[in-house]
């Protein structure tokens, strides 16, 4: 029993724990899927979608000191990449991911190195464009996006069966946790130290010999994949994706997410997701008032004034804010027992 | 005599384009960042204008007449909160936080972007605006005889102008011609030139920086204003006046700023020149690929030249 005891403690400080308990506590949601509203799941689901995208912005911003405004087409091609390899082709899965990684990674090499080449803050004009060129490509391979209208996806199958709501849920809380233990990896990695040498000081990053425009290139690559990924479950979740939708706001929103939680920490980004997204879908649209005619985008306002309040006065995010104020406390009740102990 | 058609019509139409690019440089220079929300802040005085003019929106398709006077006295409130807006994100937000990163400032705007784009449904309703063409109220005065002597002259000779283009181009030729005497000459152009070569020997040097930037920010929303209303005057009259619709605008800005390079105030001008000949050229023989081709080009311009057409390149210090 003890050795067990000291084998669970040890266990328990492993850097993946947090993130496993975390798939564990989320899973709670499809088990009890019959006692929660339709529309609670439905928005849980989106909301780790956009918290897996998230991820992978959090490295381009946090670690790269880079903005982009692409992200929203991204997410796009990864629908449509899912829509056409499973539903037109009648292909796997596994394909499907691959042709989808291949073209984000062609669009991001193109847009990527023209721009990073010159200077970290031309990446977020270059992508603001590429946003522009997705939208009106998507209008026009009508036969791949469904144009206009948009795509209604059929089913998501997995190993030749094909999965209920309930089971995709499951499979995207796996990709939720794989995706926060590869970030874990890559941030304590020597690219994730490069980087933010990289972002701190360029010049003396390249007076120690990191490539900058390699690391910032591989960032922004890692982000556009993982918005990849995140387009294919929000394709296999949600089952509809219309190119028009994947605008500007959705890139704008997944930046507040990233920005407002800390965008250096894994658990801040997951904090910024549902602020932004989820409090959004779980209660604001849930409330007539709130979901339609002019106060339909108000969370708009709230992302937008949440981004300027944190990025003028909290660099670090909400999740820096926590840790500073648990910090104090643990300081002010530390001298109290000191004080204590004293008289 | 076609292409001399096209040339003459693209210059026509970069006119209210190079304000936006203009005031982009502008800000580019002053506060090295480059600002996402100054399209926003334009579509903010054109839905201000629209709502002076006719407060709920008709969705029948009639477009308000109004006199020349009201016109003016509407667009110039529409230009004028644009300019307050514009000078108060930088009095307020950026002066009261000197360590934050160019990248950072860029985070700011689109925020400012995401803030504006809620708040506009809520003030001005959700249903597309409609502003009336420019020029439509000029009949009998001596400006009207003069462009419509100039239209049809061009007409006589086989090159199709519109009127209210002819207008717009002229407007913004008389601002922008101002705001490079201005840069030239005068005290504030000056400070311009001297912060945006270097802030801190500049604030050594007696040059208000605080002012310079404060009043650069103002006046590029004004830029980014005037604009916006005349760019939805040149699209159409019924509905073209929508939350999102200056962002291909700023795209457009945007890419012509790094085509012509952001080190000169110049080099933008003549790239929204250039970018817009290129963009006629292609929506009219690859359609619906124009867009697409006219971005890549740009992309494989900057690949062979990174500082643009004009650029210099700045020797920094480390």
């Amino acid at each position: 029993m003890e050795k067990f005891k000291l084998h669970f403690k040890r266990i328990s400080k492993h850097p993946f724990f947090g993130f496993v308990l975390f798939g564990l506590a989320l899973s709670l949601i499809p088990i009890f899927n019959n006692f929660l509203p339709v529309s609670f799941v439905d928005s849980a689901a989106k909301t780790l979608i956009y918290f897996i995208v998230a991820l992978g912005f959090a490295l381009l911003i946090g670690y790269g000191g880079l903005a982009s405004l692409g992200t929203s087409s991204f997410i796009a091609i990864g629908t449509f990449a899912i829509y056409t390899v499973m539903d037109l082709l009648n292909m796997p899965f596994a394909l499907a991911i691959l042709i989808g990684v291949i073209v984000a990674l062609m669009v991001g090499v193109i847009f990527g190195f023209v721009s990073l080449r010159i200077e970290g803050m031309y990446l977020a004009i270059v992508t603001l464009g590429l946003s522009e060129i997705m939208i009106e490509l998507f209008k026009n391979f009508d036969k791949f996006t469904g144009g206009v209208s948009g795509t209604t996806f059929s089913s998501f199958r997995l190993l030749g069966q094909s999965l209920s709501t309930n089971q995709t849920f499951f499979i995207i809380i796996i990709a939720v946790v794989i995706a926060m233990i590869l970030t874990y990896n890559l941030i304590n990695s020597p690219t994730g130290r490069a980087l933010l040498a990289a972002k701190n000081s360029d010049s003396a990053a390249r007076a120690m010999g990191i490539s900058v425009i390699k690391y910032r290139l591989i960032a922004f690559m890692v982000s556009t994949v993982y918005a990849v990924i995140g387009g294919m479950f929000y394709m296999a979740y949600i089952k509809f994706s219309m190119g028009s939708t994947w605008g500007l706001a959705v890139s704008l929103n997944i930046l507040a997410a990233v920005v407002v939680g800390g965008s250096k920490s894994i658990w801040g980004v997951f904090i910024g997701t549902f602020i932004i997204f989820g409090l959004d879908l779980m209660v604001f649209q849930q409330i007539p008032f709130l979901s339609q005619g002019a106060f339909a985008n108000f969370s708009f306002v709230i992302s937008g004034v949440l981004i300027i309040v944190v990025v003028m006065y909290y660099p670090s995010g909400l999740i820096g804010l926590f840790k500073k104020m648990t910090f104090k406390l643990k300081n002010k009740l530390a001298k109290k027992s000191k004080g204590e102990r004293k008289s | 005599m076609y292409i001399i058609e096209l040339i003459i019509n693209s210059i026509l139409q970069s006119g209210p384009l190079a304000l936006a690019t203009f005031a982009i440089v502008l800000i580019f220079r002053t506060s090295f960042t480059t600002n996402f929300a100054q399209g926003m802040i334009g579509t903010v005085a054109a839905f201000i204008t629209t709502y002076i003019l006719m407060p709920s929106p008709d969705i029948t398709g009639n477009v308000p007449s109004p006199t020349f006077l009201t016109y003016l006295i509407a667009i110039s409130v529409g230009i004028i909160v644009s300019f307050i807006i514009s000078m108060l994100v930088d009095i307020v937000i950026f002066r009261n936080s000197k360590y934050i990163t160019p990248v950072g400032k860029q985070i700011v705007t689109m925020g400012i972007v995401l803030i504006i784009t809620g708040l506009i449904p809520f003030f001005f309703g959700i249903s597309d605006r409609s502003l009336p063409r420019i020029g439509a109220n000029l009949e009998g005065t001596f400006i009207d005889t003069i462009l419509l002597s100039g239209v049809e002259g061009l007409r006589d000779i086989g090159i199709f102008v519109k009127y209210h283009m002819v207008l717009g181009f002229l407007i913004s030729f008389i601002i922008i011609g101002t705001l490079f005497i201005m840069l030239k000459y005068t005290r504030w152009g000056l400070g311009v030139r001297a912060t945006a070569s270097n802030e801190n020997v500049a604030s050594m040097m007696g040059i208000n920086t605080r002012f310079i930037t404060a009043m650069s920010w103002a006046i590029a929303g004004g830029l980014g204003a005037l604009a916006a209303i005349l760019i939805s005057s040149n699209k159409g009259t019924f509905g073209n006046v929508t939350v999102y619709f200056m962002v291909a605008i700023q795209v457009q800005a945007f890419f012509a700023a790094i085509l012509g390079g952001f080190s000169t105030f110049h080099g933008p001008i003549i790239g929204i020149i250039l970018l817009t000949f290129f963009k006629n050229l292609f929506t009219s023989y690859l359609n619906p690929w124009g867009n697409t081709v006219l971005y890549l080009f740009v992309l494989l311009i900057v690949l062979i030249k990174p500082l643009g057409l004009f650029g210099k390149k700045i020797a920094k210090k480390v």
